[in-house]
């Protein structure tokens, strides 16, 4: 009985939608590269971050104040967690920019083929996508490949941790410096954009 | 007076299973076509097939729109943002400050 019923929704589907097949998108096809130069990263780091947790825990096995330990195990999961995110919220801010701008391109196409000149537009989005590669380079080839586990030392704890949080946070301030540049540069081009399509009306 | 009964209570269950095969099948069939017709399937498939999340409700997450309307682009340019992350440092701080 409800092995016929499957067989029927699958025939039905079947039916329902001939041909139907798998398409990539230009917006998916950016995203994918993206993840898997993101998961690639994370495999090469495998055994460096292994080693680095295996460090850790031993080193805090070295700490006798019970209430330390547990700040230092809740520090390091937030210290790669915090890591993970702005890694993957930074590089798909970066491939929404990517995205945007190629579309922000057709548009260019399309007012030159309606004789407008647009010289100064094509020279902002060649300097705009250069931007977004350089962040993006930095982002996955830079920080993304850095192994973010803290390294314990039982002298001058205090100050060692809060200066790997502080470096943690410069080193993040100068990607996200980076892509803010980027964002601004597509800013400029669709700014330069809006002011032709304006003047053409 | 019992057959009756019991006849009447099985006709009463193959009703039944019929009418939920009927909704079965057209459930499908209404559903497959809403499939066909939108690029949901791909974007279920692929999301399937590379186990990634699905996306949250981030405004950076959303997808893009083919438009090259340049209001529309203007939108989606505005909703990519890349703050966010400062509270997260604010605790990291807090907490090794008690260290």
């Amino acid at each position: 009985m409800f092995s016929s019923l499957a067989l029927l929704i699958m025939l039905s589907l079947q039916v329902a939608s001939p041909g139907a097949e798998l398409q990539t998108t230009p917006r998916e096809l950016i995203r994918n590269q993206t993840k898997i130069k993101i998961q690639q990263n994370i495999a090469e780091t495998q055994q460096v971050r292994e080693e680095k947790q295996q460090e850790f825990q031993s080193r805090l096995q070295l700490i006798e104040n019970e209430r330390q330990k547990n700040i230092l195990e809740n520090l390091n999961n937030r210290f790669e967690t915090v890591a993970k995110n702005m890694l993957e919220h930074y590089a798909n801010a970066l491939d929404r920019l990517t995205y945007i701008l190629d579309k922000l391109e057709t548009k260019a196409d399309v007012l030159e083929q309606g004789e407008q000149d647009v010289a100064e537009i094509r020279v902002s989005i060649d300097v705009a996508r250069q931007e977004i590669e350089n962040a993006k380079n930095s982002l996955l080839e830079d920080f993304g490949t850095k192994v973010y586990v803290l390294e314990v030392d039982e002298n001058n704890l205090g100050q060692n941790i809060r200066g790997q949080i502080a470096n943690f946070k410069q080193e993040s301030n100068a990607i996200k410096l980076e892509i803010s540049n980027a964002r601004n540069s597509v800013g400029e081009v669709l700014d330069l954009l809006k002011e032709i399509e304006n003047n053409g009306q | 007076m019992d057959n009756k009964k019991v006849h009447r209570g099985f006709s009463l269950i193959i009703m039944m299973i019929i009418v939920l095969i009927i909704l079965v099948l057209g459930g499908t069939i209404l559903f497959s076509s809403f499939l066909n017709n939108s690029d949901l399937k791909t974007q279920i498939s692929s999301r399937a097939l590379q186990n990634l999340p699905s996306p949250s409700a981030t405004s950076e997450n959303r997808d893009i729109s083919d438009s090259t309307d340049l209001d529309v682009l203007e939108a989606e340019f505005e909703d990519t943002t890349i703050d966010g992350f400062e509270m997260d440092f604010s605790k990291l701080e807090e907490t090794a400050s008690t260290l």
